[in-house]
């Protein structure tokens, strides 16, 4: 396959975690390397027992497909395959997808002298997921209390886990964590503007740089976060998305079996205004 | 040096803190499964409020049995309701009432001193209410309240007044609350004392389809009257308060809707409703009518006695809804099916027995 011109220097040998220079080569424009392989092969893994469990299950139904966890009396015990079990493999293999891919791009990245922001970041979605099907599952003693793996059948969970603390907007993570998805989405949309408006002058004027937005906004808004910091504001934001999204999950039920809006009773009961129970 | 960082640092461990130590938090419990393995329909331990847990306990003991098998209508004068009981039944019954309604008041909260066969006291004509109500919910209700059955005990727990009611109100002037003309309590240690009553009155009293969920996933010209919709909520709020469950008890909350969807306790559930719009409509509210419609504190035996936080002047009647019975629990710790082996008058004979005596020229 035809090598890009500048493709070239981004074929550096050596800086594999494992394996030494074992898979330490591309595909085309792909890199493998050991952590490569091992995600392809529990992708492929994963996405053949769910099609095995289709196999086995009601229906092919595309959107009816649900490959659902052990029944919460089986705890945290294996499960046979057809009761949970190929859930819990599946689970497995998701898992080692995606911190194969992470640590993919930790290869990468010191191949290339970057820091490790890229896996970072990554790591946050693979802890939400964790959250989510394998830390709240193991805190409440049963896996049956994961996710499904299903079209419908995932939508049906998080309506009920929802409703199961019967608002959950009034979860205090939950909160944080839907501030700064839309927050990250906001800035984005922001910096997007900004960025199309000075690469897009309009005809006959020059592009604008770094120190020309800093002015602009300095100028219209009294302040600039700067060219790097307004990655850096990104970052924060879409990280402290999935760490709070991860809380609010954890948080719901390990820590707080109750409806959402009762957490806040703590307010009405502060002894600076609250009157012992009594009106 | 920057004073940033430390700011921030001491922020945050106060912040943290603060989240540890001033909300309840719940530790860790394990939940009940009630549906399939997929959707998670959980249950968790009910933890419902000190209220509730403090009137869960068991029933007083029973009074003993008097060898008396005189019939009760020949032994007593002026028996109207427990006409199918023995003398000896008939007083073990009533002393029973008095403990489960009135222990401190005592015989005299209805009847007028010595003479017993009087009707002088309203409390009196209620308490027959009570007790044709209880016959008819035995015989009649079984659908929701099963073989358990209920007692006066299952609403009254030693007092007069259940301590789980509601009282329809007259709404605020316009412009009274920030020019909000919405029903809602001004003051509560709770978030759910704040809700207004008006659904209430909507679906306990009257009867409101509860019909708001569209049946589409796209819009299909159905629409839900937002206020409709919020006092619904109300109504489906006090029975998930009023009997310690979340709403996956009942529905697949993606299709709250769909009975198809629906877990088997929904029939119960509505059932209930049914029979809760049936004891406010056609034994409560004609109640109303008998009874004063504004009451003061009440430490006079004679009267009725509210409990502590609804003490203070009240319009209106009392009604009842889930939680009268629930307190707090899916099933009811009531002692019922026991209480009603010991007590075969509050089980009545029915609507079907009532309807073929009326066949028969007879008095229902």
């Amino acid at each position: 396959m035809a090598m890009l011109s500048f493709e070239r220097k981004y074929r550096i040998a050596g800086g594999t975690l494992v394996g030494g220079s074992l898979f330490d080569f591309w595909v085309g424009p792909f890199y493998v390397g050991f952590f490569g392989v091992t995600a392809a092969f529990f992708a492929l893994l994963g996405t053949l027992l769910i099609v095995y469990g289709a196999a086995i299950g009601p229906t092919w139904a595309l959107f009816q497909i649900s490959i659902d966890p052990p029944p919460i009396a089986n705890g945290l015990a294996f499960a046979p395959l057809k009761h949970g079990g190929l859930w819990q493999i599946i689970t497995v293999c998701a898992l080692g997808a995606f911190v194969s891919w992470a640590l993919r791009q930790v290869e990468i990245c010191r191949k290339l002298g970057m820091g490790y922001h890229v896996p970072v970041a990554f790591s946050f979605a693979i802890l939400a997921y964790a959250s989510l099907n394998v830390v709240r599952p193991i805190l409440l003693g049963a896996w049956g209390y994961g996710f499904p793996y299903g079209i419908m059948s995932h939508l049906d969970w998080v309506s009920n886990v929802g409703y199961q603390h019967l608002h959950f907007h009034y979860n205090p993570a939950h909160m944080i964590a839907v501030t700064c998805f839309f927050t990250t989405t906001f800035a984005l949309g922001l910096h997007a503007g900004e960025i199309l408006a000075a690469a897009n002058p309009g005809k006959g004027k020059p592009v604008k740089y770094d120190e020309y937005e800093s002015a602009y906004f300095r100028d219209t808004i009294a302040y600039s976060i700067g060219e790097i910091g307004i990655h850096r504001l990104g970052y924060f934001l879409a990280l402290n998305a999935g760490l709070w999204s991860a809380v609010c999950i954890i948080i719901s039920g390990p820590f707080w079996t109750q409806g959402w809006p009762y957490w806040w009773d703590w307010y009405l009961n502060l002894p600076i205004w609250s009157t012992g129970g009594k009106i | 040096m920057r004073i940033g960082p430390p700011i921030l640092a001491v922020g945050l461990v106060c912040a943290g803190l603060f989240t540890l130590f001033v909300p309840t938090w719940n530790l860790p419990t394990k939940g009940t499964q009630t549906g399939p393995n997929g959707p998670s329909l959980v249950q968790y331990a009910p933890t419902g409020s000190p209220l509730f847990q403090t009137r869960n306990g068991p029933p007083p003991a029973n009074p003993t049995l008097i060898e008396d098998t005189r019939p009760a209508m020949e032994a007593y004068k002026n028996v109207t309701v427990l006409t199918d009981l023995n003398a000896g039944q008939f007083m073990q019954l009533q002393q029973a009432i008095t403990n489960w309604v009135a222990p401190q008041q005592g015989c005299d909260f209805c009847h007028a001193g010595a003479d017993f066969a009087s009707d002088a006291k309203p409390t009196k004509a209620a308490a027959r209410d009570m007790i044709k109500m209880v016959r008819h919910l035995n015989a009649d209700w079984t659908e929701h309240v099963g073989a358990a059955g209920v007692t006066c005990w299952s609403c009254h727990r030693g007092q007069p007044v259940p301590a789980e009611i509601w009282f329809s109100r007259p709404p605020h002037p316009q412009g009274a609350h920030m020019d909000k003309p919405e029903n809602w309590n001004e003051s509560g240690d709770s978030v759910r004392q704040f809700f207004p009553n008006a659904g209430y009155e909507l679906y306990l009293l009257q009867d409101t389809p509860g019909l708001a969920q569209s049946y589409t996933a796209l819009p299909n010209g159905q629409v839900a009257d937002q206020v409709v919709v919020k006092r619904l909520y109300e109504v489906m709020m006090q029975m998930s308060a009023g009997m310690g469950v979340n709403c996956t008890y009942c529905h697949n909350s993606r299709a709250f809707y769909d009975w198809g969807q629906s877990l088997p306790a929904r029939w119960t559930g509505y059932s209930g409703i049914q029979m809760v719009r049936d004891i406010n409509r056609n034994v409560l509210l004609p109640l109303a009518v008998r009874m004063p419609q504004t009451r003061e504190t009440a430490d006079d035996p004679h009267t009725i006695v509210l409990p502590d936080r609804m003490r203070g002047p009240q319009e209106g009647n009392g009604f009842v809804l889930c939680g009268t019975c629930h307190y707090g629990l899916p099933k009811p710790a009531d002692h019922a099916q026991e209480l009603l082996t010991v007590f075969p008058g509050l089980k009545g004979p029915g609507r079907e027995h009532a309807a073929s005596a009326a066949d028969q020229g007879g008095q229902p």
